[in-house]
């Protein structure tokens, strides 16, 4: 099966440096469902890279759109996130995104 | 003075007609005196009642399907039997469409064919089958009692006696319609049963409108359509049925209802224990319905927010736990459940507050559509339920406010007050395999090219859509003043379809401000908390318990 991989680079200050998290892991990789991995960076790092792998190919897109409303939103910079998608839907990878979130801040 | 009309002399051509076809019927009878024939001889018993030309309404429920009669009528002789006008509510079985492609039949009007949607396709584009209309269920049991009254009628029921009364039970869906139409014009009824009993549980059916029985020896096929199992039920599912409730039920006060068979209806239903109870609407939403025993409900119903359900048909494995449920069902003085197919229309259509669906397509104005280009599938109940019903007067709450809401209809009544029923309508903004459910041209338009239908089948009409939910928010499309401002609402709800992608951001916030649209933010939902940890059932296991082993699910939804 063909995979597409798509990286995308924010860089800005990051917000809420308390929180106390260093991997996270949402979702499961199964037909229209993805999985999220994240790593916190350094305290310092204001660099955010995510690196995509989906199986459904020619939505770069409409990923750019789905990734820049969440770093929008949220201002996740310092992180390492890879998101492994079995063609989600933009609305599945926009509320495993947001469920990421509040995984982050409840630890 | 004026010509008149010559009177009319003969006034019981109809009567005549089927006194001689009942004579030729009863040499198949296993004796004198007796209604019942040898299943082995109904195919001739039909060839003896059924004239060519004759409309038939073959019993084509959405569940129950008098299939044995639908294989004898396949087996008819063709020279002898053509050319019939079938009129039943569904084309659910090969055999329906078998009739066609031997000739048998070659006229259809009918309401239903999503179960043999190409083949009906097929049939058309090669002549086999010409369809007079495509109706919703009220509309082709109206024209029962108008145009399209059969002359026989090929039922199914569980059981008779030897008077010929039948027993249906909690599947009794279309049969009195069908059986009141057919015998009352004079038509000939043929029923097909498992058994011939001494006593029947009840009477549904008077045996004195029943001319023949068949016993089969076995249960007619029934679909267990309305069995969603819970694990299939997504976070996303779940976002969704959280903004219905909170963002609409709890608003309006909805407390009667239909839901459809989605499986964002599904989470509503499985949400209201958990989610709804901790908002504090137990009693306040959702306490009378007009649906199918959708087992999904059960956790509901145990949890008393439940008062009563009246259903169109039944649904396989949940009989016995509706006969122990008998003050939210309705069930006989025999304590069985019975359904009915036209009354549970008439009563979704005109007495409750709400209706909930789901679609596989919407254009910008709101119209929704089902249809796909290459299939037939007709139209069921739906439109009759999502719809404002023009004759309704009577008034409950929820009905006030969303006529207070629809500034609309201002412009065509003036300042009267005027109530409103709510259609809301679900829709994740891609569907499986990322196919957008918002588009610029519906393929219903592609369908009517096609077919050489005469409008393009929508199922629900912009115009009556109060509410769209989707993933991104609720659009109150009843609190728009233009269609302008509807599209707007449309579009700040289309996420990252082609036609969200239209929105303007400056103008989804002025609707924001204005209420019109509500992101889960607005509601005070958290994106993030939405998951099916909040369902009272994740499985079908899970709904098995909740009724305490009263609900027995086909084998096909088991998994233990």
């Amino acid at each position: 099966m063909a995979l597409e991989r798509l990286e995308f680079e924010f860089i800005g200050e990051p917000e809420n440096g308390e929180n106390d998290w260093e991997y996270l892991h949402i979702g499961h990789v199964m037909s229209g469902d993805l999985e999220i991995l994240a790593e916190r960076l350094p305290a310092q790092a204001n660099v955010t890279r995510i690196h995509v792998t989906t199986s459904a190919v020619g939505f770069g897109s409409v990923w750019q759109m789905v990734i820049d409303e969440f770093m929008a939103t949220h201002k996740m910079y310092g992180c390492e996130i890879w998101i492994n998608d079995d063609g989600a839907t933009p609305a599945v990878v926009k509320l495993r995104l947001w469920q990421l979130v509040r995984e982050m801040s409840a630890k | 003075m004026e010509s008149m009309a010559a009177r009319r002399t003969e006034w019981t051509l109809r009567k005549n007609e089927f006194q001689k076809r009942l004579c030729e019927g009863r040499q198949f009878v296993d004796e004198p005196g007796s209604k019942t024939v040898n299943p082995a001889d109904c195919v001739s018993l039909l060839e003896a009642v059924i004239r060519s030309g004759d409309r038939v309404a073959l019993e084509g429920n959405n569940q129950k399907q008098a299939d044995f009669l639908a294989d004898c009528l396949c087996n008819v002789d063709v020279e002898r039997v053509n050319n019939l006008h079938m009129v039943q509510s569904v084309i659910a079985l090969p055999s329906h469409c078998e009739l066609f492609e031997r000739g048998i039949a070659g006229l259809a009007d009918f309401s239903y064919s999503s179960p043999q949607s190409a083949r009906v396709a097929q049939m058309v584009s090669d002549g086999k089958m010409k369809i007079g209309e495509i109706h919703t269920y009220l509309e082709l049991f109206g024209r029962y009692f108008v145009d399209l009254t059969p002359d026989v009628a090929l039922v199914t029921a569980i059981s008779a006696d030897r008077a010929g009364n039948l027993y249906t039970g909690p599947n009794t869906e279309d049969t009195p319609t069908i059986v009141e139409a057919t015998k009352f014009r004079q038509g000939i009824v043929v029923a097909q049963v498992e058994k011939i009993v001494d006593k029947l549980p009840r009477v549904d059916i008077p045996g004195e409108w029943v001319d023949f029985l068949v016993p089969v020896g076995r249960p007619c096929y029934t679909e267990p359509l309305f069995t969603r199992d819970p694990a299939l039920i997504t976070d996303v599912h779940v976002l969704m049925a959280m903004m219905v409730i909170k963002g609409i039920y709890a608003q309006y006060g909805v407390k009667s209802l239909n839901h459809g068979i989605g499986f964002g209806t599904c989470a509503i239903e499985l949400l209201l224990p958990t989610f709804a109870e901790s908002l504090g609407l137990k009693g306040k939403v959702c306490s009378h319905w007009t649906v199918n025993p959708h087992p999904s409900l059960i956790p509901a119903i145990e949890c008393g927010f439940v008062e009563s359900i009246h259903s169109f048909g039944s649904e396989v494995g949940m009989e016995d736990y509706m006969a122990n449920r008998p003050d939210v069902f309705f069930v006989g003085p025999d304590g069985s459940m019975r359904s009915n197919r036209a009354m549970c229309q008439v009563a979704g259509h005109y007495a409750v507050d709400a209706f909930v669906g789901s679609t596989l397509q919407m254009d910008r104005y709101g119209n929704s559509s089902t249809a796909v280009a290459g299939r037939i599938a007709g139209f069921g109940g739906a439109p009759n339920m999502g719809c404002d019903p023009p004759g309704r007067r009577h008034s409950t709450a929820s009905w006030l406010r969303a006529g207070r809401e629809s500034t609309m209809t201002r412009g065509l009544i003036g300042p009267v007050p005027r109530g409103r029923k709510l259609v809301i309508q679900m829709v994740e903004t891609f569907g499986a395999g990322r196919v957008p459910s918002f588009v610029h041209r519906l393929d219903a338009w592609t369908l009517m090219e096609e077919a050489g239908f005469k409008v393009p089948p929508i199922m629900m009409y912009g115009d009556a859509i109060t509410h769209l939910v989707t993933e991104e928010g609720i659009a109150h499309l009843l609190r728009c003043d233009s269609l302008e401002q509807r599209e707007s609402a449309i579009k700040a709800v289309a996420g990252y379809t082609d036609l969200g992608r239209e929105a303007n951001p400056k103008e989804t916030l002025e609707l924001r401000r204005q209420g019109i649209v509500q992101t889960p933010e607005d509601l005070g939902i958290d994106i993030g908390d939405a998951n099916t940890s909040h369902l009272a059932a994740r499985s079908i296991r899970d709904l098995v318990e909740w009724s305490d082993g009263l609900y027995r699910p086909p084998d096909r939804f088991r998994e233990w």
